[in-house]
């Protein structure tokens, strides 16, 4: 299998293994956050230990990507605290949250990839920016990134010319630039043919294990999940509801686990909206 | 007075004063943001070649309507400039008439308000798309500052752009006139530029066409790089703010002219 | 857009700006004029400057030959003192008669410097004895009426 083959080693995997608090990377602990008015986090706890792949599910507008952006150290909670390798994110000085974010990867949903330079570009654009590397030396780096994620062969096209698949691939390529030791993907698989939801999932494992980074995945997406991440966390209204590792999970009994892995339309997430009784309503203007 | 009509009144007095405060929140705004441009310019500097890339997409792509335009402009203020000199028996003076207006008012107004609508609206679009598809975000992720690498050059080249474009502005309109003026109406070559180089001084006139173009440079370069990092990431956002670019900017310009004016051309005869 | 193309053209915009303010600042101003030649300063007094203005120029048979430099009151004469600076190019006598007129009846206020036959020359420094002072349309119009009133009793 040709993503198997660009790893260096094929890490050994045990998802029945409990995860060991005191080794984690990231830690979140009662975490509450609002924009604005809007109540988003209420008290999230939640551990990454180092090396391993977490996923955060949950449904649209839960929270997902804001916790992404309070590890990221983009927002500031209201309460509880974000530790990353034992630092204080929203304590940090700038400085030194630039220097941490310097560690870390992120792919953001859709990619965003900078449009107006090419792939090469893109990939080469951390590498320029944090590093005085000699351009003959990023140019071998940008090829091998594109490598592991197969388009070295696409390196001159402009971000506008890539399908959805392979413009995922290039920003997971930028993610990785700097060999970071946090990677956070942003809904990696949204929107892809069931072609690029494999390899991007396959790739989010090995690069994960050959590189020995940390990920953390944002998704909806349960199956391309199950088959690759060792523990997920399932949030619904701002708190964590549920949480186990792949098997745990397929073998739960848990309401809102069990809607949302076997895609129910009714359970504890509800079909229909909070409104007033049907039939009042009908005849609201019949007196 | 019954209760509805006081709770209307207050509703309406309140929204006023939340309109004022608002404006003044912005302008405040506004000021914070300049300074975070100016502090991050030096390392904006060290990447050169991308304030030359945005000079070329400001200043460069507005130079075909900054041109025609300053041609037509100059052609119509000689045609009508000549109507209103022949009644004093002054058409000889229409070089200098041509010349001064353009200088002084409208070639940095006029080419002001047409930099806000082109080259503004674009910085304002383009800014405000890379915000709603999370370039700018992922430029902070990777510890990038994006006001440094995106906002300021963009700034600068606006600032630079303008009083090149009007100082071409009104070369090409003296030139449209001359072309009304003497190729087609038939006055004297030798009059219209002898009076023109007799009336206008390079101080006060020219210098303070040139220090209005880069104020007015600056205050659309401005305007133009909040409202796209300012936009909300929708396309309903990044349109509004582009519309706002270009009303902003214009009114801007307008009031800013009348205060530059007033200061710099009191009591300065003919 | 490559890189090397995109500088050319900034280069060509550029170039071009700046030519276009030389353009004004040359052709249409008058940056290159009698303010950067040598010169000599020269005083005169006048009782009335009419509509004479710091720069304007100061001409001799119709040629620009310097420009106002200042112009202040005597305090004790009540009379105008205007400073005139000359191009060194040119001599006038110690005897040159300066006036104010008026290029044509609308037209700008300028100094006459009419050359005497002494052959002494004024340098810089010196001042000029006859002047002339500017003629004010008013007191001309109500001289006229005087005169065509002092006619008419006359006549009567």
């Amino acid at each position: 299998m040709p993503v198997a083959a660009t790893a260096d080693k094929h890490a050994t995997l045990s998802p029945t293994r409990r995860l060991d608090p005191a080794a984690a990377a990231i830690e979140l602990n009662d975490v509450w956050f609002a924009y604005d008015r809007r109540q988003v986090l209420r008290g999230i706890t939640m551990t990454v230990p180092r090396g391993k792949i977490v996923a955060i599910m949950g449904g649209s507008g839960c929270g997902k990507t804001t916790i992404l952006r309070l590890i990221g150290g983009q927002l500031k909670p209201k309460k509880g605290k974000v530790l990353v390798g034992g630092q204080s994110v929203p304590d940090l000085e700038p400085d030194a949250l630039y220097a941490l974010r310097r560690k870390f990867g992120m792919l953001f949903q859709f990619g965003a990839l900078f449009t107006d330079m090419t792939v090469f570009e893109n990939i080469a654009f951390p590498m320029r920016e944090h590093t005085d590397l000699p351009e003959s030396m990023i140019r071998d780096l940008v090829l091998m990134k594109l490598d592991a994620v197969g388009l070295r062969g696409a390196a001159q096209l402009m971000p506008a010319e890539l399908s959805g698949g392979m413009g995922r691939r290039v920003a997971l390529a930028r993610a990785i630039a700097l060999d970071p030791m946090l990677v956070m993907y942003d809904e990696p698989f949204a929107g892809l043919d069931p072609i690029s939801l494999a390899v991007v999932g396959q790739l989010i494992r090995r690069l994960n294990d050959a590189l020995g980074i940390t990920s953390i995945v944002v998704t909806h997406d349960v199956y391309e999940s199950l088959k690759i991440v060792d523990y997920l966390y399932f949030v619904s209204d701002g708190r964590i509801v549920a949480s186990g590792t792949p098997d745990e999970v397929r073998a739960s009994s848990d309401p809102f686990v069990r809607q949302f892995v076997d895609g129910q339309p009714d359970g504890p997430v509800r079909f229909h909206y909070p409104a007033p009784p049907y039939h009042k309503a009908l005849l609201a203007d019949v007196q | 007075m019954s209760s509805n009509t006081v709770s209307d009144l207050t509703q309406a007095l309140r929204r006023i004063g939340g309109t004022v405060t608002g404006g003044v929140e912005r302008l405040g705004y506004m000021a914070r943001f300049l300074g975070a441009i100016l502090w991050q310019t030096p390392m904006a500097l060290r990447r050169l070649h991308l304030t030359v890339r945005e000079i070329y997409f400001s200043g460069v792509l507005s130079l075909v309507i900054i041109l025609m335009s300053g041609l037509f402009v100059g052609m119509v203020l000689a045609l009508q400039g000549y109507e209103v000199l022949r009644r004093y028996g002054a058409q000889e003076q229409l070089g200098l008439v041509v010349a001064l207006s353009l200088v002084r008012e409208l070639a940095p107004v006029i080419g002001g308000l047409l930099f806000a609508s082109r080259a503004g609206s674009a910085i304002t679009a383009e800014i405000g798309l890379m915000k709603a598809t999370e370039q700018l975000s992922a430029m902070e992720m990777m510890a990038v500052d994006p006001i440094a690498r995106v906002i300021a050059p963009r700034f600068w080249a606006g600032i630079i752009s303008m009083p090149l474009l009007v100082a071409l502005f009104s070369a090409l309109g003296i030139f449209g006139g001359y072309l009304i003026g003497v190729r087609m109406i038939g006055i004297d070559a030798g009059a219209f530029w002898g009076q023109m180089q007799a009336g206008v001084k390079f101080w006060p006139d020219i210098t303070n066409g040139i220090i209005k173009s880069i104020v007015f440079g600056a205050a659309v370069s401005l305007i133009a790089v909040l409202e796209g990092y300012d936009a909300k990431p929708t396309a309903e956002g990044v349109s509004s703010a582009t519309t706002r670019t270009v009303v902003i900017s214009s009114l801007a310009i307008l009031a800013l002219d009348f205060v530059l004016t007033a200061f710099m051309f009191r009591g300065v005869g003919l | 857009m490559n890189r090397a193309a995109i500088d050319l053209w900034v280069g060509v915009f550029v170039a071009i700006g700046l030519g276009a303010i030389l353009f004004l600042a040359l052709k249409v101003g008058n940056l290159l004029t009698l303010d950067q030649a040598p010169s000599y300063h020269v005083e005169a007094n006048f009782d009335n400057i009419g509509g004479l203005k710091l720069r304007s120029p100061v001409k001799a048979a119709g040629v620009v030959v310097g420009r106002v430099e200042s112009i202040k009151l005597d305090p004790k004469t009540y009379a105008a003192v205007v400073t005139m600076r000359i191009d060194r190019d040119y001599s006038f006598s110690k005897d040159t008669i300066a006036s104010i007129n008026t290029s044509g009846l609308l037209g700008e206020v300028y100094i006459g410097l009419d050359a005497g036959g002494d052959t002494a020359m004024l340098k810089d420094g010196d001042h000029i004895a006859k002047t002339q002072s500017a003629v004010v349309i008013e007191k001309l119009i109500s001289q006229f009426l005087f005169d065509k009133a002092a006619q008419g009793g006359a006549g009567k």
